[in-house]
């Protein structure tokens, strides 16, 4: 199992968010949390990249308790936050090479380019990212999937902002890595079709009562 | 460990080094604000060079308050303090870093800019070493009070008075030992290093604290 989500309850600003909510993914499987806004998906993935903890329950990453993971976190796992953490005052490029070096991601220096072509940066990779528009900027942070040697992915919201083309390719790029044996837990607002995703509808999943919880056993018998 | 380091440093010196904007509005407005006591003090000279001192650690200490924010709120505001958290770098080792490079980037400058303005205002050149040496021994912890009272801005959200409130006991003593200079016999030196030596473990704590409870 790539990632194992085992009984964990969550409450943020005095409001329940998961009580024992349980999630298994596997090798080559993609996973999609589905729902609106405030209903959990980020929480879910700051809970998996250890950003915050939950009050129950553990995370298990390639067989290992996140607390075991470390530091070593890096080498885990590849997340994209809501938030794109790239520098205003540096050019893409410099931006790419900066988030590899603190990732712990190496590139040969002649796929540089050909990767940066994929979501069409080649041609501005000097221009400053404050120049760009936030669509472009999406495109940035998803370049870094391209430079990622991790096998699991946790994607927010990664479509947000990205033209129909983009989207495409952005679900291209997902649909590859799980052929090359990667996993991926993505959280979106908007249901998309992406070919053997398997769908997690937060919203519906609050309804379910309390004694389906504790019989629960398997995502496809919700 | 040692890696991270140096990962984490690399970072923090290449993104200082393309924000040319924060040396240059410390610099400005440490200038200014030197320049602004000047015409306050009036014609009266020989009240000046005794002043001088006080005036330099209120505007460094301000300096370094205004500049600390885009350490870390910037940091904050682009989502970059999760990422360093969520690859998994320690928060001490964030700080840490921070904190060097601030010091780098403020510190270094302050001390060409300080002869300069002494000039100004009449300062005694002879008094300007033991200056400059109380400004490297105190800056340290002055630069790890701010980055921690700037990541306490963040977790309060609200009342960015209250940070002011809150962290300003903190800065007293180094303030009132760095500006202890004309007492040739005193052991400041020693006291503003032992100062640090405190400061350090306490505000890295500190600082990993609010770190994660800002995610919260």
């Amino acid at each position: 199992m790539v990632l194992e989500i085992l009984s964990i309850s969550l409450s943020r600003n005095k409001r329940l968010i998961f009580e024992d909510f349980n999630l298994k993914l596997k090798k080559s499987q993609i996973m999609i949390l589905i729902g609106d806004n405030g209903t959990g998906k980020t929480s879910l993935l700051d809970l998996v990249a250890g950003v915050i903890k939950p009050e129950s329950g553990s995370i298990k990453i390639n067989n290992l308790f996140l607390s075991q993971v470390g530091s070593n976190k890096r080498k885990f796992f590849t997340y994209l936050p809501h938030k794109d953490s790239l520098k205003d005052n540096l050019t893409i490029e410099e931006n790419i090479m900066n988030w590899t070096n603190i990732s712990g991601n190496k590139f040969e220096d002649q796929n540089f380019c050909k990767l940066l072509k994929y979501f069409n940066l080649l041609e501005i990779k000097d221009v400053l990212v404050s120049n760009l528009s936030q669509g472009q900027r999406k495109k940035v942070s998803l370049t870094k999937l391209l430079f990622s040697t991790n096998s699991l992915w946790l994607l927010d919201e990664p479509f947000n902002g990205l033209d129909k083309t983009s989207i495409r390719k952005t679900i291209r790029l997902i649909i590859s890595h799980c052929k090359n044996g990667g996993s991926i837990l993505l959280a979106n607002h908007i249901n998309l079709r992406i070919k053997n995703a398997k769908k997690i509808f937060l919203n519906r999943l609050k309804k379910i009562s309390k004694k389906e919880k504790l019989d629960f056993d398997s995502w496809e018998k919700i | 460990m040692i890696t991270d380091f140096l990962k984490l440093l690399e970072r923090e010196i290449n993104l200082s080094i393309k924000n040319h904007s924060v040396l240059f509005s410390f610099s400005v407005f440490f200038v200014i604000s030197l320049l602004i006591f000047v015409f306050a003090f009036g014609p009266n000279l020989d009240d000046i060079p005794n002043l001088y001192t006080p005036v330099v650690w209120v505007v460094l200490l301000f300096s370094i308050m205004l500049i600390s924010d885009n350490f870390i709120h910037n940091d904050y505001l682009d989502g970059s303090l999760k990422e360093l958290q969520f690859l998994g770098y320690n928060e001490e080792l964030i700080l840490s870093c921070k904190s060097i490079v601030m010091w780098g980037i403020i510190i270094l400058p302050t001390l060409f800019l300080i002869p300069i303005c002494s000039l100004f205002l009449n300062f005694k050149l002879l008094d300007l070493p033991n200056l400059l040496i109380n400004i490297l021994l105190a800056s340290p912890s002055l630069i790890l009070i701010a980055l921690v009272s700037s990541l306490f801005s963040i977790q309060l959200k609200r009342n960015r008075i209250l940070q002011f409130v809150i962290i300003f006991p903190f800065f007293v003593p180094i303030i009132i030992f760095s500006t202890s200079i004309n007492n040739s016999q005193n052991n400041s030196f020693l006291i503003l290093i032992g100062i640090f030596l405190v400061t350090l473990p306490v505000s890295l704590t500190a600082g990993r604290l609010i770190m994660k409870e800002i995610n919260k």
